[in-house]
């Protein structure tokens, strides 16, 4: 069994974003200001491929890092885990936010006949520039049966995936046949376990192969023409209220504002 | 047939139900980008048989100049993503090649598809087997006086804006349905004569083999609720959410989390709110234990009110919060909901 786990570093959300040393935002896509991370959906994808290999110890992961890949400390953690195989491939800037340049240069990975996919797991959304399009797109590009938002995955005899996932009114599992690629969502059950010392120490001493393919003239289908950071948005008539007095008179003051809003709206509707 | 330097809009819809808000969001975003943009528009519509009379009526009343609708064969729905975007895919090259032969080839094919609906779902995949370049949710398009397009989105977790100048002859978004866009809608001046073009449902492929367990959830839905209370990292654990179900009960409110309450097994995934979760437009918002990210802010409409809960006076929380408690959660919610109680 080969899992091929997708990862794309996310700029560390616990840190502000630093402005880049021109001072023009823009230019954090070509040179990030900020560490990478991994993402909550990444690291439940991550967390997956673990527990495949938990339950067969034959199972072979590698780590294909997107976003991010330049950061050694973000391939050092991925690598923490004791995976196979942990390859860098990195977006030219000015590709970070089209799929279309992934679908190309990961597709030799992807279809590699030595030891061929027999999934692909990859987080919800795939870097700071996905709105969640990305897995689904990259499924079809590879024309491989896919599942978004999945929970949790396991393996249907040799042939099959199944995926795990809440929709909107049922807990739904799916049966995909291999090869497959399913998005994975965040939940308690998956949380990306710690590494172990000696795996994170021996991760140190790791080197990655970091392809860098770069992309053909012409081929950029949108320009990143300015970044900045968003206006505050207005709410409300004005400054925060802040309700003062003892607990029990904030608690009533609370209370009627929100019994009134709730009046409110239910006249309305 | 002479190029022009113009768009063309397309907006998909699959009805899963007649009226539904969130199959409007695409006719509705797809008629107001078509305004801003001087482009033709036109809705492809994939529907049952019985709805189609009303879907067209839909097309008509968002203002939209052209519907094309494709019966979905009995029996085969709701369709799971992959089988949407097949349809949706064997259906557009005709629809296309039609417009051009009757209104020109245009410059651009703007995708619309209304976000948070299934057919979100099957976006990617609809833009990859479109050849269009994916955008997401973008927050606006601006378009300048020679016709060339920019469209603004979120990145970085909501923390920047970033303005993308399109190359792309196809691109594909996911549009929210909003208030400004449906009131346009309505405006009697903008009604068009509507052509109407019928067209043929592929052959589906074959659905994933699928079984449902169904949950007895008995809390308010969070979509359209019209008050929400929400907590995050700061409720520490599972008795704060259960002092917030309670809290919902007796508010008739829906009941939400952000990313790390989700995180930590404290409410489901289909309730997180924020730039990776659910948007909500509520007309009040009750934050509990929630710092406030850009993040988690980017998944509550700007008009919605928010009422927030936090022992962090400085939490970022309040600079966006009408009222304010600074307060430990666990301290203030117990009188909170006798208040509530009293008040009832």
């Amino acid at each position: 069994m080969h899992v091929l786990i997708l990862l794309a570093g996310v700029a560390d959300p616990r840190k502000p974003l630093e402005r880049p040393s021109s001072g023009d935002w823009k230019d954090i896509l070509a040179t990030p200001t900020t560490p990478f991370k991994l993402s909550p959906f990444d690291e439940a994808a991550l967390e997956l491929g673990l527990k495949l290999r938990d339950s067969n110890p034959k199972a072979r992961l590698t780590a294909l890092v997107t976003h991010g890949a330049r950061d050694v400390a973000l391939m050092r953690a991925v690598a923490s885990h004791r995976l196979d195989r942990v390859v860098g491939l990195p977006p030219p800037p000015d590709m970070r936010s089209d799929p279309q340049w992934l679908t190309e240069h990961a597709l030799g990975l992807v279809r590699s006949e030595d030891l061929p996919v027999d999934l692909i797991l990859i987080g919800r959304e795939h870097g700071d520039l996905d709105d969640g399009m990305t897995p689904a797109f990259l499924a079809s590009k590879w024309q491989l049966p896919f599942v978004g938002l999945a929970q949790a995955v396991h393996p249907d005899g040799d042939h099959a995936w199944m995926a795990e996932r809440v929709g909107k009114t049922a807990t739904e599992t799916y049966r995909l046949a291999r090869p497959a690629m399913i998005s994975v969502t965040n939940a308690k059950s998956n949380r990306l376990r710690h590494p172990l010392m000696k795996n994170v120490l021996q991760a140190k001493q790791q080197k990655f192969d970091i392809l860098e393919p770069g992309h053909a003239p012409g081929s950029v289908r949108a320009d990143t023409v300015t970044a900045q950071p968003p206006a505050a948005v207005a709410r409300g008539s004005g400054p925060c209220e802040i309700l003062q007095g003892s607990i029990g008179d904030r608690a009533r003051k609370l209370a009627e504002l929100l019994m009134e809003s709730a009046k409110g709206e239910s006249h309305a509707g | 047939m002479q190029d022009k330097n113009e768009s063309r809009i397309y907006a998909l819809v699959y009805s899963a139900g007649p009226g539904a808000l969130e199959d409007l969001a695409a006719l509705h975003a797809a008629a107001a980008l078509g305004r801003q943009a001087a482009g033709e528009t036109c809705a492809l519509i994939l529907c049952a048989a019985s709805q189609m009379p009303a879907c067209t009526q839909a097309a008509k009343n968002a203002g939209i100049d052209s519907v094309a609708i494709a019966a979905l064969p009995d029996g085969n729905a709701p369709l799971q993503p992959h089988q949407i975007a097949a349809a949706f895919h064997g259906t557009f090259g005709e629809l296309e090649g039609r417009m051009q032969n009757e209104g020109g080839r245009a410059a651009r094919s703007i995708i619309v598809v209304g976000a948070g609906t299934i057919v979100e779902e099957a976006a990617g995949d609809i833009a990859a087997r479109l050849d269009a370049l994916p955008l997401g949710r973008p927050l606006r398009m601006e378009c300048d006086t020679e016709g060339n397009l920019s469209f603004i989105r979120g990145a970085f977790g909501g923390r920047l804006e970033i303005t993308q100048r399109l190359n792309a002859a196809r691109f594909l978004v996911a549009l929210r349905h909003t208030e400004a866009n449906a009131a346009d809608a309505t405006n009697p001046a903008r009604e068009k004569e509507l052509t109407a073009l019928d067209m043929i449902c592929p052959p589906l492929p074959t659905a994933h083999p699928m079984t449902a367990e169904a949950q007895t959830e008995t809390e308010v839905n969070l979509d359209g609720a019209r008050m929400v209370v929400s907590g995050g990292r700061g409720m520490g654990g599972d008795r704060g959410f259960e002092l917030l179900r309670e809290l919902a009960r007796r508010l008739d409110a829906a009941v939400a989390g952000s990313l790390p309450a989700v995180d930590a097994g404290w409410t489901p995934v289909s309730r997180q709110v924020g730039q990776s979760g659910k948007y909500v437009s509520p007309a009040v918002y009750l934050a509990v234990g929630i710092s406030g990210t850009p993040q988690h802010l980017a998944g509550i409409d700007p008009h919605t009110r928010i009422f927030a809960i936090n022992s962090d006076p400085e939490a970022p929380i309040f600079g966006v919060a009408s009222v304010g408690v600074v307060a430990p959660w666990e301290e203030f919610l117990p009188p909170l909901l006798e208040a509530l109680s009293a008040n009832a």
